[in-house]
């Protein structure tokens, strides 16, 4: 009897545990680099991301050739070994957390603007970035939006070398806008 | 003479600048209108990844983006729409864990427990996530349905 109740307990504490948890594959990330020479917008649709209500991780996996831009000719050459080597290096990786979880309640609709923090890896180069977003709490599920500005693309590797680079055709600093709805 | 050469060098300006044109406006590549390079079930697709990622990924993605167009089959066991309203399925082999994720070009009408073949074109490979603890299914795009069983 006392191991059906430990049973039934370890049973229960998984689903619990398991409605903590929130996946999506196809949260939308937007990328845009302004310049001289012209504005360069990509949409990826198929970007996989989890959030933990009770811990505050969130993570997010992004297939980098799954980004779509205007021009054919623009997507060859973000893919390309000297920009984002996108056949060695497949994913874009956010591994982090929501710093201020104690002033989200996930018991009712609201919404909170939050500050996560994590490891950005690109190239496998990681570097720790702290964002703000907004956190949505409504009755169809959790949902997260944020708008932000990845600094220093050229230290993840991204593009030639500093000294064979052209000025101005790509803006070292790319605004990011993503939204993950982590609908029931 | 003189009025020769000019005539070949405005035939090199407008070719040159005619390819120029044409690589800057070059069309997207529509897996569609491609012909499928493989034929797997969604799973032995998602297995060649997890058995060895390396080769799988210089097997079936391309440096420029490019990469292997072909045909996956399998059992849906999700069906969903993305933030463009397109619709995608997850396709399986039986009790497999991992398999391919299809984006369609618009709305397609499928149900869970369906088997299906989809042709599309790969953007990443499958790959067990430690953050995620979960498998992460192969990711395919520009899908259309080859058949409905």
């Amino acid at each position: 009897m006392k191991k059906l109740k430990t049973l039934s307990l370890i049973m229960l504490l998984s689903m619990v545990s398991f409605a903590q948890s929130h996946i999506t594959k196809t949260a939308h990330v937007n990328i845009f680099s302004s310049t001289i020479a012209e504005d360069i917008t990509a949409n990826n649709y198929t970007t996989m991301a989890k959030v933990n209500t009770e811990t505050g991780s969130l993570i997010f996996s992004v297939p980098v050739q799954g980004f779509e831009f205007d021009k054919a000719l623009m997507q060859k050459h973000f893919n390309n070994s000297n920009f984002m080597n996108s056949k060695q290096f497949p994913k874009i990786k956010f591994v982090g957390n929501i710093v201020d979880m104690s002033k989200i309640d996930f018991s009712q609709n609201g919404s909170y603007t939050i500050s996560v923090s994590g490891e950005l890896t690109i190239r496998d180069v990681t570097k720790l970035i702290t964002e703000e977003g907004t956190i949505t709490i409504k009755d169809e599920g959790i949902s997260t939006t944020s708008v932000f500005t990845v600094k220093g693309i050229f230290d993840y590797g991204v593009g030639k070398p500093s000294s064979k680079r052209k000025a101005n055709n790509v803006a070292e600093d790319i605004k990011v806008s993503l939204q993950a709805d982590f609908y029931k | 003479m003189k009025k020769k050469i000019i005539g070949v060098v405005a035939i090199i300006v407008l070719l040159g600048g005619g390819i120029g044109l044409y690589m800057l406006n070059m069309p997207h590549r529509d897996a569609l209108n491609i012909e499928a390079e493989f034929n797997l079930t969604a799973s032995e697709l998602a297995n060649q990844f997890l058995e060895n990622n390396k080769l799988a990924n210089s097997t079936y993605l391309s440096e420029d983006g490019d990469s292997k167009v072909g045909i996956v089959k399998g059992k849906v066991i999700e069906v969903g729409k993305n933030a463009k309203g397109d619709s995608y399925v997850i396709i399986r082999d039986d009790k497999s864990f991992v398999g391919a994720q299809c984006s369609f070009q618009g709305k397609i009408n499928v149900h869970i427990s369906d088997n299906i073949s989809v042709k599309g074109v790969i953007r990443s490979g499958a790959e067990y996530d430690e953050d995620f603890e979960e498998y992460i299914d192969v990711i395919m795009e520009q899908c259309s349905l080859i058949n409905n069983n």
